[in-house]
C-alpha cells in the first residue's frame, strides 16, 4: 500500500489523511478563517501518530475545489511544495467528487447530486453516477440559484452540501433525500490510493485549484 | 549562505536565489501579471491571487537551474510575509513553507517594504546606514530613517492615495493603458510641465506625511473641462502632474533629511524607476548622496525577499507555521 498524504481544505471543515501501509490516521473539523493557521501544525501531528516522515510519502493527493478560493489555492500550494521538495507526484480531486464518494460510500447511493454554495447568489452542481463503488460519470458547473427552478432534477437522485439550503423549496417538492456533509479527507484518500495504482498521478507544478467561478465578478474597462 | 527568495504580495511572481559570500543574485526569475490586470485597469486581487499558483514552481525550478544549484546547495528560504494582498500572500508563504518542510531548510516570512528598502545593499556603492528611504509604489509612499538592519522608524506616510495609485488613476482619467506610471511619463517627455497649475499637497506642512488624492481631483476637473482633449493637451496634463508629484515628493524628502540630520537618500518601488524623478531629485538635492535601485529591481522581485531573507534568517528562528501579514507595518518588525 502506497503512503499518501490528504488534504482537503476547500471547505470549513480542515480534513486531512495520512496512510503508512495499511495504517490510517486523519484530522476533521470545523475550524472556518483557521485553516493557513494551523495546517502544517496538523499535518505534523498526523505524521507523529503513525511515526512517519515526510520522506516516507509516495504521493500527496488535494482536494482541487470548486469551494472556497482561498482554501483550495491553501490545499494545492502546500501539496504543491511538498511533493515538488520530495521529489514525488500528486494527484488531484474535484472537492465535489469527494463529497459524492463519501455519500456512495455510506449510504451506496447510485446517483448523488452535490450543491456547494458558491456565494454571489452562485451554486457550485455536481453530478456524479455510480455503479455500485465504482464512478461512472461526473460533470460540475456552476448556476445561479434562480436556473435550479429550470433543472429537470432526479427524485431518486440524493442531493448533499450547504448549497441544498439555497433550493429547499424545490428540494422538498421533489421529495428527494438531503444529506449534510463536507468534503472528508478519508474520501479523497481512498480515491487516491485507486488512482495512484492506476498510475494517474500528475506532476505537482500541474496541480492547481479549478474554481468554475469568480471571474464575471471582475469588471473590464 | 545561499538563500531562495519568493516574492508574491501583488501582480508579479519573483523568485531569486542571493549568495551572501558574493554580495550576489545568481538567479532569478519574474513573470508579471500587468497584462492581464490592464483589461480591468487595475489590479484584480483575486486574479492576482489565481495567477501565481500555476507559475511558481516553474519560476523555482527556471532560477535552481539557471544558478546550477541543486536543492541540498541552498541554505534557507524567505518569501514575503506581508504588506501586500491576502491572497498572493498566502500562496507563496504556503508554498514556501512546504518546500522549507521538505527540503529541511529553514524559512523565514519578510516584511515586503524592508526588501524594497534593503534592496540597494547588492548595489556598489552600498548606502551606509543611516539613511532615508522613500518608498514610492502602487500601493504605498513612505518615508523611513532607517538606522540599521531591523532598525526603522516610520516618518511618515500618504493619508490617502499611493503615488503610483495616483498615476495610474491619472493615467486612466485621461484614456492611458494600465500600469499608468510609464505611460504617464512617456506623454510627460513631449509635454510643458509648467502650461498647468496642480497643488503641491501638504508642503507647506511640517510633518512629513503625503497626500495625492486631492492632486488627483485636480487633474479630474482638468480634464473633465476640457472639450478638445488632444495629444498635446494630454501631454501637457501628464507633464504637469508629474512635476507636481515631483516637487512634492523632493519637498517633504528635503524636509526629512534636514530634520533628521541625514545625508544619504534611498529611493525605491516601482515609482522610482521615473526617470523624471530620479533627474529632479539630483538635480534638488545636491549635497545628498542619492542611491536608486536598478530599474528592474525598483518593482516588486524575487531579489529583494532573498537578499532580506538573508538577514532575518541570521536574526530569527525558522517559522513553523504559515505566516501571512497583509497590514504588517515595517515599525512593527
Amino acid at each position: 500500500m502506497p503512503n499518501i498524504l490528504a488534504i482537503e481544505t476547500s471547505s470549513d471543515a480542515c480534513s486531512l489523511a495520512l496512510s503508512k501501509g495499511k495504517e490510517i490516521v486523519s484530522f476533521h473539523e470545523l475550524m472556518p478563517q483557521q485553516h493557513t493557521e494551523k495546517l502544517l501544525g496538523l499535518l505534523q501531528q498526523l505524521m507523529d501518530d503513525l511515526k512517519a516522515t515526510y520522506q516516507d510519502l509516495d504521493v500527496i493527493a488535494a482536494g482541487c475545489g470548486p469551494g472556497s478560493f482561498t482554501g483550495t489555492r491553501l490545499a494545492c500550494s502546500v501539496a504543491q511544495g511538498l511533493a515538488y521538495s520530495l521529489g514525488i507526484s500528486t494527484i488531484p480531486v474535484s472537492s465535489l467528487q469527494v463529497i459524492a464518494q463519501g455519500i456512495n460510500r455510506e449510504f451506496h447511493s447510485s446517483e448523488v447530486n452535490v450543491l456547494v454554495n458558491a456565494h454571489m447568489g452562485q451554486v457550485y452542481l455536481g453530478n456524479f453516477v455510480f455503479t455500485e463503488e465504482e464512478l461512472k460519470s461526473a460533470s460540475e458547473k456552476v448556476l445561479k440559484v434562480e436556473e435550479f427552478s429550470d433543472l429537470d432534477l432526479s427524485p431518486t437522485s440524493v442531493f448533499v452540501g450547504d448549497g441544498c439550503e439555497l433550493i429547499t423549496k424545490q428540494l422538498e417538492e421533489l421529495g428527494a433525500t438531503i444529506y449534510t456533509r463536507y468534503p472528508n479527507a478519508q474520501d479523497l484518500l481512498s480515491e487516491a490510493q485507486k488512482k495512484f495504482s492506476e498510475g494517474a498521478t500528475v506532476d505537482p507544478k500541474d496541480l492547481v485549484p479549478v474554481y468554475l467561478s469568480g471571474e464575471e465578478h471582475w469588471v473590464k474597462l | 549562505m545561499r538563500i531562495l527568495g519568493i516574492e508574491t504580495s501583488c501582480d508579479e511572481t519573483g523568485v531569486a536565489i542571493y549568495d551572501s559570500d558574493d554580495n550576489i543574485i545568481l538567479a532569478e526569475q519574474l513573470f508579471t501579471q500587468a497584462s492581464k490586470h490592464a483589461q480591468y485597469g487595475g489590479v484584480v486581487p483575486e486574479l492576482a491571487s489565481r495567477d501565481h499558483i500555476p507559475k511558481l514552481l516553474p519560476l523555482i525550478s527556471m532560477t535552481l537551474e539557471e544558478a546550477n544549484l541543486s536543492p541540498d546547495e541552498i541554505d534557507g528560504i524567505a518569501y514575503t510575509s506581508g504588506p501586500g494582498l491576502r491572497g498572493p500572500l498566502l500562496t507563496g508563504a504556503a508554498l514556501a513553507r512546504s518546500l522549507s518542510i521538505g527540503w529541511n531548510k529553514p524559512c523565514v516570512g519578510i516584511n515586503h517594504m524592508e526588501a524594497h528598502l534593503l534592496i540597494n545593499l547588492l548595489e556598489k556603492p552600498a548606502p551606509s546606514f543611516p539613511f532615508l528611504t522613500l518608498l514610492i509604489s502602487g500601493g504605498h509612499c513612505l518615508l523611513i530613517k532607517a538606522s540599521g538592519i531591523g532598525e526603522y522608524e516610520q516618518l511618515g506616510q500618504t493619508r490617502d492615495d499611493a503615488v503610483g495609485e495616483a498615476f495610474d488613476k491619472v493615467a486612466r482619467l485621461l484614456g492611458l493603458s494600465y500600469p499608468g506610471g510609464p505611460e504617464v511619463e512617456k506623454m510627460a517627455k513631449e509635454g510643458d510641465h509648467l502650461s498647468y497649475v496642480l497643488p503641491r499637497p501638504m508642503t507647506k506642512e511640517n510633518h512629513l506625511d503625503f497626500s495625492f488624492s486631492g492632486l488627483k481631483t485636480a487633474v479630474y476637473y482638468l480634464v473633465k473641462s476640457q472639450k478638445q482633449k488632444n495629444q498635446e493637451f494630454i501631454q501637457n496634463i501628464c507633464a504637469s502632474f508629474q512635476n507636481a508629484v515631483a516637487e512634492t515628493l523632493i519637498n517633504k524628502c528635503k524636509r526629512a533629511l534636514s530634520v533628521h540630520n541625514l545625508s544619504r537618500l534611498v529611493v525605491g518601488g516601482g515609482v522610482a524607476a521615473n526617470q523624471y524623478l530620479r533627474d529632479r531629485l539630483e538635480v534638488e538635492l545636491k549635497g545628498i548622496d542619492l542611491f536608486f535601485p536598478k530599474l528592474e529591481r525598483c518593482t516588486d522581485n524575487g531579489a529583494m525577499v532573498a537578499l532580506t531573507g538573508f538577514y532575518r534568517l541570521k536574526k530569527s528562528k525558522s517559522e513553523t507555521s504559515i505566516n501571512i501579514k497583509p497590514r504588517w507595518n515595517l515599525s512593527e518588525i
